[in-house]
């Protein structure tokens, strides 16, 4: 059974991802802030990680920069989940170290899909 | 010297970006021969620039022209201040726009559960009741969308990325995202043109104008099909929108671009924020483009998006 790190600081939003993903028989991990998701995400390894980029603390892109230096952190996949609210978002995600982005608000009809992509 | 007509302001919008940037680096004093080489251009192509402006502004002396321009950043600034707020309106509305993005999540995520029966069976009359949930909050998704991308492009500060790619692959992605809402219209949707055709401007937005004219041409159609055509001529590309739809009025089309204008249909809900074609217009001056239409009722309309081929920003 794949694992899937979802870093989400919004109750709702995070139960809603946690649902869709269970549903389709995911085991989820859980992370409410950039910090934490560091943390969770190097000592559980999980198959891959959905980043939310707007996040308290330190944002997505310093996580995902943070798992990337650090030990064994090169291998993780990096998904960013974000509202490309600027050009120039998407590719800073990619600079920061994502493997790819997804957009926000979800489509709950492709979300599925487009996170199978990446597993 | 006399204040600025209103048409000479409203001109002023439709400059483009080199456009304005000539006017602005001449009101700070520069002339003609230090603005060509600050853009990487001929002096030729400034006094091109030159006459588009005048065309667009009127035909005034640089002093003239120089005054609007003024006047206008001057209103645009205080104008531009929300009041009681220490930021300008466009980043205002940025931030407002990314917040409201959070709960729409909720709202479309949980109502497109429930509607795909993933948290248990449902009943007709609430499947009924969560669609119109779910096409409320999409609509009202799209529309502060195109509102946060207005108000950038309004306030000049929209970017945009300059890449090669080829415009091919943007017709084929846009006729395949929409291939499903073709279909349950009846509408067949198909992509012609050359192999391939690379061109140097924003993907993004180039992607966003055409999938503007697409979700246009499909709404405005009951039967046939809708082709999206690429060609190559002279110096740029054009990417028309055909459809075989209920057409346009001629006194229709030239309030079309105009924001919030939608065309009414016996029987049809008000679907849209009206923007679209107004941003896709905006999007299309930024871009040094054009957009053109042509119609007939009871027939069909083609939109043809024009882009320049050649960079339209000193290459490096």
């Amino acid at each position: 059974m794949k694992r899937i790190l979802v870093i989400e600081d919004n109750g709702a939003n995070l139960y809603l991802t946690e649902f869709i993903l269970a549903h389709a028989g995911f085991e989820i991990l859980k992370a409410t802030s950039g910090e934490q998701g560091v943390e969770v995400a190097l000592a559980e390894r999980p198959d891959l990680i959905l980043m939310d980029i707007q996040l308290p603390g330190i944002d997505g892109l310093e996580a995902t920069r943070r798992i990337r230096g650090a030990e064994g952190g090169k291998d993780l996949v990096i998904v960013a989940i974000t509202s490309f609210a600027m050009t120039g978002d998407r590719e800073a995600a990619l600079k920061a170290g994502c493997n790819g982005y997804l957009e926000k608000p979800i489509n709950p009809e492709t979300f599925l899909s487009d996170v199978k992509a990446y597993l | 010297m006399r204040n600025a007509t209103l048409s000479e302001l409203q001109g002023l919008n439709r400059l483009s970006v080199r456009e304005r940037e000539v006017l602005s680096l001449a009101v700070s004093g520069h002339i003609d021969k230090e603005i060509a080489s600050r853009l990487g251009v001929s002096a030729n192509t400034i006094r091109t620039y030159w006459s588009r402006i005048r065309s667009k502004v009127g035909d005034l002396p640089r002093t003239g022209l120089a005054a609007v321009y003024i006047e206008r950043s001057v209103t645009e600034r205080i104008g531009n201040m929300v009041p009681g707020c220490e930021w300008d309106a466009d980043v205002f509305i940025a931030s407002v726009g990314q917040e409201l993005r959070i709960p729409l999540n909720s709202i479309i995520g949980f109502t497109g559960i429930m509607l795909m029966d993933m948290v248990g069976p449902i009943s007709e009359e609430q499947r009924k009741q969560l669609t119109m949930v779910q096409q409320s909050s999409k609509a009202l998704l799209a529309l502060l969308n195109d509102v946060v991308d207005i108000t950038r492009l309004e306030a000049g500060t929209i970017e945009t990325s300059q890449a090669r790619f080829d415009i091919m692959s943007i017709a084929k992605e846009v006729a395949s995202h929409f291939q499903a809402a073709a279909q349950s219209k009846g509408l067949g949707i198909s992509v012609s043109g050359p192999g391939r055709l690379m061109i140097v401007s924003d993907r993004w937005r180039v992607r966003q104008v055409v999938s503007n004219l697409v979700n246009n041409a499909i709404k405005f159609s009951d039967k046939g099909n809708v082709e999206i055509d690429v060609s190559a001529e002279d110096d740029g590309a054009w990417i028309s929108v055909s459809d075989t739809g209920i057409g346009i009025e001629a006194s229709d089309i030239s309030r079309l671009f105009q924001p919030f204008f939608q065309i009414h249909r016996e029987g049809h809900p008000k679907e849209g924020s009206g923007l679209g074609l107004y941003l896709a217009r905006r999007i299309a001056d930024v871009l040094e483009g054009k957009i053109l239409v042509q119609s007939c009722v009871g027939k069909g309309s083609t939109f043809a998006f024009w882009l320049p081929a050649k960079p339209w920003r000193v290459p490096e």
